[in-house]
């Protein structure tokens, strides 16, 4: 069971994450046309942050959202 | 092979390389007996030394000190060996204008000042000097040169710890969140969380962390997500926090400014006008003016710039640099002005 301040501090560093990525995310959502919204796009961050805080380049990041985005369509579509 | 005296035969060869080995790790810095045995050994693994190393060790000490002339010294609070002179093993030589390159980089980071002990470049310059020969070392010392970098030594020292973590918060890409005492506040420090970049040390001697604003408290009017230079002698020592938070590998795009100058004639009618800003182009005038374009990020930067054209500049844009100029001027004017006006 969490602490009321440790929710707090959980969603202070979650907004900071998607401060920080939602600029390269929204720019990968228009290059790949994928047309998600804003809670999309925060659903791919939050989806992807292990491995996109261990890329070293902006390619890689475009990978790991491009593979995040696929995997979750894949289940959205599968029975 | 054993020696009939109990103790490892050795080769004269594999006695000389351990010598040398034991050298080379006093010169990457001083060390403990226990660390230069390890060392030794992880290299030449079995043939290093034997389990009670000590006598062997002050053996090798010996040889080098007699051999070849090497001054080590046992400090005897640290515990470690120090490695003073290289004596005869001091092989490295270099040509005249490269004796004249270093004895330019000695004059123009001297020890004491904030620059080169934050870069190590002393310590770099010293390792050079030890490895070589006494002659070209004294060479050095007697060597005037008479070219040597313009680099500010005024500057307040740096907290060692601020500038540690500063390094590290860049390289790990992570936020950092610090207490800062800018030029403007009068003697509260407010608290910025940014993304760092990189630290950069100006002429003046001061150095710098080059940083994205994300957050600061209390606000005073820095627009979010401007590249600001924060001086690390003003981060308050003992505040800087590296947070969880890593940064996308590109800088978050700060906002980008265009920017218009136009160049008095007494400045720009050599038609030889300094480029200081990215994507610059410079229009000259047929009455010895030019008018410059460029694009920049940081306005505060972009003003410390123009202030040295003095009254030879006049910025036409943006907008908020030319609120910025006419502040200035104001308190320019403030101190000057009725200085003009008891003069007459």
């Amino acid at each position: 069971m969490t602490s009321v301040a440790e929710q707090r501090q959980d969603h202070t560093a979650q907004q900071r994450l998607l401060e920080g990525w939602l600029p390269l995310a929204q720019e990968a959502n228009l290059r790949y046309g994928w047309g998600l919204d804003a809670a999309g796009l925060e659903a791919l961050i939050l989806g992807a942050a292990p491995a996109l805080q261990r890329v070293r380049s902006t390619f890689e990041a475009y990978a790991i959202l491009w593979s995040s985005y696929s995997h979750a369509q894949r289940t959205r579509t599968s029975p | 092979m054993t020696h009939p005296t109990g103790g490892t035969k050795r080769s004269s060869w594999l006695t000389f390389r351990r010598r040398l080995l034991l050298v080379r790790t006093l010169l990457r810095s001083a060390a403990t007996s226990a660390d230069l045995v390890a060392a030794i050994n992880a290299e030449l693994g079995d043939q290093g030394y034997p389990a009670a190393a000590s006598a062997a060790l002050k053996h090798d000490f010996d040889a080098l000190k007699g051999e070849y002339g090497c001054l080590i010294r046992y400090d005897r609070r640290t515990r470690c060996y120090v490695l003073d002179d290289l004596g005869e093993l001091a092989l490295l030589d270099l040509p005249d204008p490269c004796m004249e390159a270093l004895a330019f980089l000695d004059a123009s980071f001297p020890a004491g000042s904030g620059l080169p002990e934050h870069a190590h470049i002393r310590a770099l310059l010293e390792r050079v000097r030890l490895l070589l020969p006494p002659a070209r070392q004294a060479q050095l010392r007697r060597q005037r040169p008479a070219m040597r970098l313009g680099v500010g030594a005024g500057a307040r020292p740096i907290d060692p710890q601020v500038l540690d973590l500063v390094k590290r918060a860049c390289e790990q890409r992570r936020e950092l969140a610090f207490d800062y005492l800018s030029s403007f506040d009068l003697d509260t420090p407010r608290r910025h969380r940014v993304a760092p970049y990189g630290v950069t040390f100006r002429p003046e001697g001061h150095g710098y962390l080059d940083a994205t604003l994300l957050e600061v408290t209390p606000r005073a009017g820095e627009p979010i997500h401007a590249a600001i230079d924060y001086r690390l002698d003003r981060i308050v020592p003992g505040s800087l926090e590296i947070l969880p938070t890593v940064l996308p590998p590109e800088r978050i795009p700060p906002p980008r400014y265009t920017l218009r100058y136009r160049l008095a004639p007494q400045v720009a009618r050599r038609r030889d006008v300094a480029s200081y800003f990215p994507e610059t182009q410079i229009t000259y005038h047929a009455d010895g003016s030019a008018t410059v374009t460029a694009t920049v990020s940081n306005l505060w930067q972009t003003r410390q710039v123009l202030l040295r054209y003095g009254d030879g500049c006049t910025v036409l844009e943006p907008a908020e640099l030319v609120a910025l100029f006419a502040q200035t001027a104001h308190g320019l004017s403030a101190i000057y002005a009725p200085q003009r006006e008891h003069g007459r």
